[in-house]
């Protein structure tokens, strides 16, 4: 009889880990902050996983209550008649956490404070050093195959017509959807794009390794979620009496240059306009894939 | 109902815990706290909150689809599908991962219950070490990551299955098909009782198997991913940048790096192209490859269904099988 009450108690408190988890799962989807941990393509997965915990939840709460001997068995992995008090109390408390932090947690975003760990990228792989493994570079364009969707509907077949696009274009405006391909563009033809007007968006992130008139328009960018997020960005420099701080977000406009980092050609904003603006509704790129 | 099973202290624990946890999602966005949590251990808190958000549905289709497998397909459905001879279904095996798309938190639970209803080990793990890389959206993240260079993403593909081979191989050299599951309740208590006991349904046991299971390997992951995320926010990976010209270093360090942070494998090509300016094509690849096999996440959730020995001895294989086709393939092609 003992044992029946202690599975009935693990029972229910499954099914009560399992409405936590759904609560939680629910309140971000209704109110979209779970965009700050997940990219907007691996939502509808998360729609799936609420609707599953919902059932689940139910099923443990009535199967706890249940008075079929059958039903409250399970197969926890961890044998109920010897473990501990601290032992259970350890392994429900570690999905107590992510519930607590969930509810509790103000709004994180990712921003310069991520970038002294993972470094600071100016393309998406500007200079893989051999780039003699079935690769050429300046053939790249012509090559890759991947449809870019705009907002407006514009289609751009591959990056070359993306990179025609911008080379017609009398100003440049760097816009989210192609925030990478844009950056990438740039890197890797650097020489047809010198001289011209560019606009662009981000926080502003001092990286030590530069001039000390640089900084970098910066944007984090995410392909599943903010784990993998890795910072990308442009050198700016600027001539205005506008002193720039650590994090804030501008949009500035400029003509596009060239310096040098570490042997390294990389294209450089010559800012001739700067405007501090709000942090945008999602701070965040992309990564198509 | 309650009542009738639990004394009066565990009711009001729960009653307790219900209450937190409705007060939390009702109140948490009203009630300010005024004292500052540093903005690292913030950032730690969102990366192991998204690594969970992330994982879970995964999580869940692995459980649902062990829980079905156990449900409705017999140990004689798999005997007859498996070949007799343990080596000749090797190859068929691997390029099967590949029809899988799934990652190492959905494919574990599934490989677990199949070796269960009597599929052999080492073509379990071919599934567990092949299926996160062998699958297009892998391919297709991978290609675009590394655009200027495409052969890093059919490289890839091909190590990966290479080291499938390799591995499901090792596996069957050291172990054969000696039981390295741990046994759990469910086994204990013969599950063809369950199924005629007449009050229990067939659709309430698959319930109930994917509740427990669910809760068998969340523990495990929900630890890895602390360990990951913490990993994520407090190592520096610029440290490494010094490691990375050594062409017999850094495949190591870079196996390293895609053992601690725990990504995804369809996310990990673009943490990856970040180290290109400074790492070797070969240390990538082993990045690319190692990091989807074998990580903090994955390999505590190994712990959950295998025995401790077995886990061990499977890191090292892979963990060396991995460094020597790295080693080969530098030595031949870059």
């Amino acid at each position: 009889m003992q044992q029946e009450r202690d599975y009935g108690f693990h029972i229910l408190l499954r099914g009560i880990i399992l409405i936590g988890f759904f609560l939680l799962t629910f309140k971000l989807a209704l109110t979209g902050d779970i965009e700050y941990y997940i990219a907007p393509k691996m939502i509808p997965f998360s729609y799936f996983a609420i609707g599953v915990l919902l059932i689940l939840a139910v099923i443990q709460i009535w199967r706890s209550g249940s008075k079929n001997k059958m039903d409250l068995f399970c197969n926890c992995g961890f044998d109920h008649n010897n473990s501990s008090f601290l032992q259970s109390g350890f392994i429900y408390s570690l999905f107590f956490l992510p519930i607590l932090i969930g509810f509790w947690f103000p709004d994180t975003i990712m921003d310069s404070s991520i970038v002294a760990n993972r470094g600071i990228n100016y393309g998406l792989n500007s200079s893989l050093h051999q780039t003699e493994f079935g690769g050429d570079s300046s053939a790249l364009s012509e090559n890759s195959d991947i449809s870019y969707l705009d907002e407006g509907n514009t289609v751009y077949n591959n990056r070359l017509e993306l990179k025609n696009e911008l080379l017609n274009n009398p100003k440049i405006i760097v816009k989210d959807e192609f925030y990478l391909d844009t950056l990438d563009i740039f890197v890797n033809d650097l020489n047809s794009f010198i001289g011209k007007e560019i606009e662009i968006m981000g926080f502003v992130y001092k990286e030590p390794d530069l001039k000390p008139d640089q900084f970098v328009i910066s944007r984090v960018a995410i392909a599943c979620c903010v784990a993998d997020s890795s910072v990308f960005g442009t050198i700016a420099t600027t001539d205005i009496s506008h002193p720039v701080v650590m994090d804030e977000w501008i949009k500035a406009t400029g003509i596009l240059a060239k310096t040098n980092v570490d042997g390294q050609d990389l294209p450089k904003l010559q800012i001739k306009k700067i405007e501090r603006i709000e942090q945008p509704e999602d701070p965040y790129v992309y990564i198509p894939y | 109902m309650r009542g009738q099973g639990i004394s009066t202290w565990k009711e009001t624990a729960i009653t307790v815990i219900f209450g937190v946890i409705v007060f939390s999602f009702i109140a948490a966005d009203y009630i300010q706290i005024h004292f500052e949590i540093p903005k690292v251990w913030l950032n730690a808190a969102t990366i192991f909150l998204s690594i969970v958000l992330e994982a879970l549905p995964f999580v869940f289709l692995g459980v649902f689809a062990s829980a079905l497998i156990q449900t409705f397909v017999s140990e004689n459905t798999i005997q007859k599908l498996i070949p007799k001879n343990p080596l000749i279904a090797i190859i068929p095996v691997a390029l099967l991962s590949a029809l899988f798309p799934v990652c190492e938190c959905a494919i574990i639970p599934v490989v677990r219950r199949l070796i269960k209803k009597g599929m052999p080990l080492h073509l379990g793990v071919i599934f567990i070490v092949g299926s996160p890389i062998l699958n297009p959206i892998v391919f297709a993240s991978t290609y675009y990551a590394f655009q200027s260079t495409p052969g890093i993403a059919y490289a890839r593909m091909f190590l990966a299955l290479t080291l499938a081979i390799l591995i499901g191989f090792l596996i069957h050299l050291f172990y054969r098909n000696h039981n390295q599951l741990k046994w759990t309740k469910n086994e204990f208590l013969d599950s063809s009782v369950w199924v005629n006991e007449k009050k229990s349904s067939k659709l309430k046991i698959l319930m109930f198997n994917a509740s427990d299971e669910f809760f068998d390997m969340g523990k495990y992951l929900i630890f890895g991913t602390i360990l990951a995320s913490l990993f994520q926010t407090f190592f520096d990976r610029e440290i490494l940048v010094s490691l990375g010209a050594n062409d017999i270093v850094a495949p190591l360090v870079m196996m390293g790096l895609g053992f601690i942070l725990s990504l995804c494998s369809e996310a990990d090509a673009f943490v990856a192209s970040s180290f290109a300016h400074t790492f070797s094509t070969g240390s990538l690849l082993a990045f690319l490859v190692y990091g989807p096999m074998l990580d903090i996440k994955s390999s505590i959730m190994l712990f959950a269904y295998f025995r401790t020995k077995f886990v061990i001895g499977y890191m090292i294989i892979i963990t060396l099988s991995v460094y020597a086709i790295i080693l080969v393939f530098q030595y031949l092609f870059l």
